[in-house]
């Protein structure tokens, strides 16, 4: 049996779907997250089933690359039972998706989440009513405190055993009228086997004008496109409206006839939360708050790192004396030893203490639903850099990890808009970086060394964002977004968040940290090592670097943080400030910070902005950090 | 007819009382007022995706927050908040009473 979930942007899909399937999928708050659907095994009642979580659609006329994803699905998949998950307090927008999703004539399970917010808010609904107005089964859910959803899947069971679809409901006369007609035409063209969809489905698609479907007939009938836009006008010479705009408030008066019929309004809870925004959204309080909690946020990562990083080293190196009396000096068993202690010692003690507590912080911050303020407080700068404000989301999570931030760029309209975005994204400090710049700057040079660098950036993405804007010279489209409700983070979730993203990196990481370093410690024991530094010279002596870190930037491109592990090695000390300068570390940071990204972004650039942009972007990038690196050195 | 013109036509005057209703952009309303969406310029997309969100010719909406330096507009409709930019914002045309 296929489950699917099905909803709007931000109303709990994904957080039903861990509930049964694990924590696997990535839960904000925040519009749009889920940008591409994941599958899943699910047992209840000891039948087995495949569950998945689409991306979060508004309707079923789109152009959002997420949300025609999520379409696609729909349409090309055998699905037996769709559960449809709708924010209880926004009821009326969700039922517009609801009537789209009748028209596909599926077997519908309706399942109103939220359901406590929803009542905060004074919004009570009657839930039998719905469902004998719909003619599907009504299910109210609490998903983060699961509450309600064993009803919801026992529902699903019984619903696939038996499926009944819902009611099909009418718009206004004048409308049915030609959707009947045009539909009696499509029934003679026998076109239900190019698009597998219900006939009225399809009727209602065409005379909204919805590019996919026409674009189809063009291609294989080009006179009856005459046909349906003799239709449009027809709707449009009735109406003195556009024929998208007739349908599409069709639907919208009809879902608010359900919702009166359905909702009794009660004086809403008054608490805290609706006060917040006089703050963090107003024109100036706003931004102060912005930057106050911004300074709490790294300086909490900052402290907290610190306070681990010595004593795990400390920890760890005190090892190193007793191998080489034990092994011997010269000997392969050291060196290869030696390797694998470095790595372990590089992923746990330097990288760890500064990625938990700032994963933390990302997901808190995620969770409670700042970031979407966060975008309305930058629209008008990220204007400036010819984007807008949503595009500060992918950035935000470019602090974490540049791949999954990079696919986030999908919330964003139009494609110049996501190509600028990911070159931008590439060149903030993921998670990786970031204990570079922890473990070197700040431990060597100080806290207010490393706030520089941050600043740098910024400075840097900024300028990065204007000229290439300039070279592409398109009018972003704008900013249309949602602003959600703050929701109070469960501590489940935040740690299930930080697990899964922790995974990632000890399983992928990991490995190839003590896989490089043994790699280095062979190189060295080989003196190939001196080859390598040896080529790559040209760039070490322009930066005024020491040779011996040559090899390291070549290895800094298979993970970011395998640079600075390597570099301990690569100088043969432990304490980096006996054998570079301040100026030194801060030139290495720099040039780490922004040349050639790893590997795994290069590959998620390609899939998502295609070859020649993707080299274009490493060009750019390399550029960039030559450039700086160099300025650094005569400066700093 | 000019730019500045289009904005601010003038709506049918009520010839029982004396009420008038203005039409203007959205990006020119102050926070704390509430108008009512009369015309949403632009094509398809800036329509569908307007809609999508509840916005549509008809609704009340009330302006809750504009950014500064030509920061975006925090209207909130069917008790959802929405952001928009400034040029979504001074497409949309909306009445308020004088």
């Amino acid at each position: 049996m296929k489950i699917a979930l099905v909803g709007q942007p931000n109303c709990g899909k994904s957080t039903i779907f861990n509930s049964v399937a694990g924590y696997k999928a990535i839960t904000s708050n925040f519009p749009g997250k889920t940008v591409t659907y994941t599958v899943s095994k699910m047992t209840f009642q000891g039948i087995t089933s495949e569950i998945v979580d689409l991306p979060g659609t508004y309707s079923l006329t789109s152009f959002d690359l997420a949300e025609l994803e999520a379409r696609k699905y729909l349409l090309r998949e055998k699905i037996d039972v769709v559960i449809n998950v709708v924010d209880a307090s926004l009821l009326g927008r969700g039922l517009e998706l609801t009537l789209q999703l009748l028209e596909l004539n599926l077997p519908i399970v309706l399942c109103l989440n939220m359901i406590d917010e929803a009542e905060g808010k004074g919004i009570i609904i009657d839930d039998n009513k719905l469902s004998q107005i719909l003619g599907v089964p009504v299910v109210r859910t609490v998903a983060h405190k699961g509450h309600g959803l064993d009803q919801l899947f026992r529902t699903v069971l019984k619903m696939s055993s038996d499926p009944i679809p819902g009611k099909h409901l009418t718009f206004s006369k004048d409308v049915e009228q030609i959707i009947e007609k045009l539909k009696e035409q499509l029934e003679d063209k026998n076109f239900t086997k190019n698009f597998n969809v219900p006939l009225r489905f399809l009727a209602i698609k065409l005379l909204e004008d919805d590019q996919y479907f026409i674009d189809i007939i063009k291609k294989s009938d080009a006179a009856f496109l005459k046909r349906v836009k003799d239709y449009q006008q027809q709707m449009e010479q009735c109406r003195a409206r556009s024929s998208d705009v007739i349908i599409s408030s069709e639907r919208h008066h009809l879902s608010m006839d359900i919702y009166e019929s359905t909702v009794t309004l009660t004086r809403p809870v008054m608490g805290i939360r609706s006060y917040l925004d006089n703050v963090f959204m107003h024109p100036i309080f706003g931004y102060i708050a912005l930057g106050i909690i911004l300074y709490l946020f790294f300086n909490l990562v900052f402290y907290i790192g610190d306070l681990f990083e010595e004593p795990l080293l400390d920890f760890f190196y005190q090892y190193i004396p007793s191998l080489k009396v034990k092994l011997g000096e010269n000997t392969l068993l050291y060196f290869v030893a030696r390797g694998i202690l470095e790595g372990l010692a590089g992923g746990i003690a330097i990288v760890l203490p500064f990625l938990v507590p700032f994963l933390f912080g990302l997901a808190f911050l995620e969770d409670v639903g700042y970031l979407p303020r966060i975008a309305f407080l930058m629209d008008a700068f990220l204007h400036k850099i010819g984007l807008h404000g949503k595009a500060i989301i992918p950035l935000i999570l470019g602090y974490g990890c540049t791949v999954p931030a990079i696919m986030a760029t999908r919330i964003l309209e139009s494609e110049r808009d996501r190509f600028i975005a990911s070159v931008l994204t590439t060149m903030i400090p993921c998670a990786a970086r970031i204990t570079i710049i922890f473990g070197l700057v700040a431990f060597y040079l100080g806290a207010r060394a490393a706030m520089f660098v941050y600043v740098l950036n910024i400075i840097v993405v900024a300028i990065s964002g204007k000229i290439l804007s300039n070279l592409l010279p398109e009018i972003t489209p704008g900013m249309i977004m949602e602003i959600p409700d703050y929701h109070i983070p469960s501590m489940k979730v935040l740690l299930a968040k930080v697990w899964l993203r922790m995974k990632e990196f000890i399983i992928i990481a990991w490995p190839l940290l003590i896989v490089g370093s043994v790699a280095l410690s062979l190189l060295k024991y080989w003196n190939l090592e001196r080859f390598i530094n040896q080529l790559i010279s040209p760039i070490t002596l322009l930066l005024g670097l020491p040779v011996a870190v040559g090899v390291t930037l070549i290895f800094g491109v298979l993970r970011k943080e395998l640079s600075m592990i390597m570099l301990v090695q690569a100088l043969g000390v432990t304490d980096i400030s006996t054998v570079m300068s301040a100026t030194q570390i801060m030139t290495f940071t720099i040039f780490v910070l922004f040349y050639i990204p790893c590997v795994a972004t290069i590959a998620v650039l390609i899939r998502e902005i295609g070859t020649k942009r993707t080299a274009f972007t490493l060009l750019f990038t390399f550029i960039i950090a030559i450039v700086l690196s160099i300025a650094v050195r005569l400066v700093y | 007819m000019s730019e500045k013109n289009d904005e601010r036509e003038k709506g049918t005057k009520n010839t029982v009382g004396v009420q008038i209703f203005m039409i203007i952009n959205l990006a020119n309303v102050k926070p704390g007022n509430k108008v009512k969406v009369t015309r949403i310029r632009g094509g398809l997309g800036m329509r569908q995706r307007l809609s999508c969100l509840g916005i549509h010719p008809g609704d009340l909406l009330t302006v809750q927050a504009s950014g500064i330096m030509q920061g975006p507009i925090l209207v909130s409709i069917h008790g959802n908040k929405v952001a928009l930019g400034r040029g979504v914002a001074s497409n949309v045309l909306v009445e308020v009473d004088s």
